[in-house]
């Protein structure tokens, strides 16, 4: 088995309107039967947003790395203990810290959000912090809620990665075997979460991740001809009625090694 | 075969209506005094300025489903004129000034509304901004208004609720003060109700429009473009 994936992150409404760039940021990590994945969304308030984001995606890509250079071979994702869990997230807030010491700046102005996802035959393990969402496609099928967006009491308050109460707020969450996994940013997750209901809106994630999984490996294409289309699906017009915020989703469906490219 | 780009296209379903989720709400608490004294000039313009209110959010798309405005009155009585209707659905009628000042009624009617109409959103998983409320007074109260005060500032502390209040012409300015301490009240400009209400709207407009971690920047509500003085 090996996971096929498409990720892009697009500027929101909000953000086109008010002349800036997309302050979301993503990385998928590729590796023989394991899918490694984080998603970062910088606060709109921070003055350095994306990079904060950046800073985020590849400090979380480089503890799961060396996690998954060490013990590859060795541990599966069912084994990873929460002691691991939580030291990958000291390690983004470290970097993240870090960063702000080598450029003088205060740490605020790197605020982000983070999700991060560790996928194999044996399971999911999802990590959170703040708003946007993990969800999981069971073998059957069906979608369901892995982490939720962590709100205060107002639309406009989530816990960052730079924030104190990044550890006491921390989701670290397991799940079996799954079929696919979705890892999406606040601008997506309005779309694909139905809060009334506490439910993923499979009816969105459903012909998504069908095409991934049966149309796009016959099609013979690249991971850039994947996230291009993905960047193509998120731009859709028809989306920005109801989300307004910079929009990032990672898709990766588990699939038979021999099919596609 | 070689460079051939294969054409792909992610499927995109025309969104169900359970699967949308209600829009971000801004709950606008709207505290006018109608006591005798503000008869004449000073009412005509406050109605001429609500009528703005409406027409601002409801040119705005995202205000217009997003903002949901109370108006409680005082004079004589504290009255509801209106409970959170959303701004596409506010309707203005005529204010008329009578009878004395109970403003320490209608600050204590404004934070019971905002507490139900809080309940009701989280029942329903209705994401909101925190709340505005927004007194405008030109007398001193005839109630009693510590009790009002206290409850008031509690909430304030608890970020509750951000409170502005706004004196016109012979408002007891150091009682506004006294009422929320953490709040510098403003003065308005003689009875530019209009200017002071196409500042709310727009303030309203920002609100609708603000993302988490995001900060908000309002129009200067003092100095040249503004509607109102800060009173030494």
């Amino acid at each position: 088995m090996r996971w096929i994936t498409a990720g892009g992150a697009v500027t929101g409404p909000a953000h086109r309107h008010a002349g800036r760039s997309c302050e979301d940021a993503f990385q998928v990590i590729p590796c023989p039967g394991l899918l490694m994945a984080a998603v970062a969304d910088g606060a709109g308030s921070a003055p350095r947003a994306a990079d904060g984001a950046a800073c985020v995606v590849s400090a979380a890509c480089a503890a799961i790395s060396a996690w998954q250079a060490t013990y590859g071979a060795v541990q599966t994702v069912a084994e990873i203990t929460d002691e691991v869990a939580y030291g990958w997230l000291a390690s983004v807030r470290s970097a993240v810290e870090a960063r702000a010491l080598a450029d003088n700046c205060p740490l605020g102005d790197l605020s982000a959000t983070g999700l991060f996802l560790v996928a194999d035959a044996s399971g999911v393990l999802a990590i959170q912090v703040g708003d946007g969402g993990i969800a999981v496609r069971s073998p059957a099928g069906g979608w369901s809620p892995l982490t939720w967006p962590l709100r205060g009491e107002y639309a406009n308050e989530t816990v960052f990665l730079t924030s104190d109460e990044w550890r006491a707020t921390a989701q670290v969450v397991r799940a079996g075997p799954c079929a696919a996994v979705a890892l999406f940013s606040d601008g997506f997750e309005v779309l694909a979460l139905n809060y009334r209901e506490r439910r993923v809106n499979a009816h969105l994630l459903d012909p998504l991740a069908d095409y991934l999984r049966d149309v796009a490996p016959g099609l013979g294409a690249a991971q850039a001809d994947l996230d291009a289309a993905m960047i193509g699906y998120l731009t859709n017009p028809t989306f920005d009625e109801h989300a307004f915020d910079d929009r990032t989703l990672v898709l990766g469906c588990f699939v038979p090694a021999g099919s596609g490219a | 075969m070689a460079d051939q780009i294969p054409h792909l296209s992610f499927p995109v379903p025309q969104p169900r209506s359970d699967d949308l989720n209600a829009t971000q709400r801004t709950p606008l608490v709207l505290l006018l005094d109608t006591s005798a004294s503000m008869a004449g000039e000073p009412i005509k313009e406050l109605n001429r300025g609500l009528n703005q209110l409406r027409l601002d959010l409801q040119a705005d798309p995202q205000a217009r489903r997003g903002v949901e405005i109370a108006v409680v009155t005082f004079g004589g009585s504290v009255t509801v004129v209106n409970d959170f209707f959303p701004a596409a659905h506010f309707a203005t009628t005529d204010l008329i000034a009578a009878g004395n000042t109970p403003l320490g009624g209608a600050v204590l009617k404004g934070l019971d509304l905002l507490q139900a109409r809080k309940r009701q959103l989280r029942e329903s998983a209705t994401s909101y901004t925190r709340p505005w409320m927004f007194l405008i007074t030109d007398g001193a109260p005839t109630d009693e208004w510590r009790a009002a005060a206290a409850k008031l500032q509690e909430e304030e502390e608890r970020k509750g609720v951000l409170f502005y209040a706004v004196g016109v012409a012979d408002a007891d300015m150091a009682l506004l003060k006294k009422l929320s301490p953490s709040s510098t009240p403003l003065m308005l400009q003689g009875i530019e109700f209009q200017k002071l209400f196409r500042w709310l709207s727009d303030s309203m407009s920002r609100v609708s429009r603000s993302r988490p971690g995001q900060e908000l920047t309002l129009a200067p509500a003092t100095g040249p473009t503004g509607w109102g003085t800060i009173s030494t």
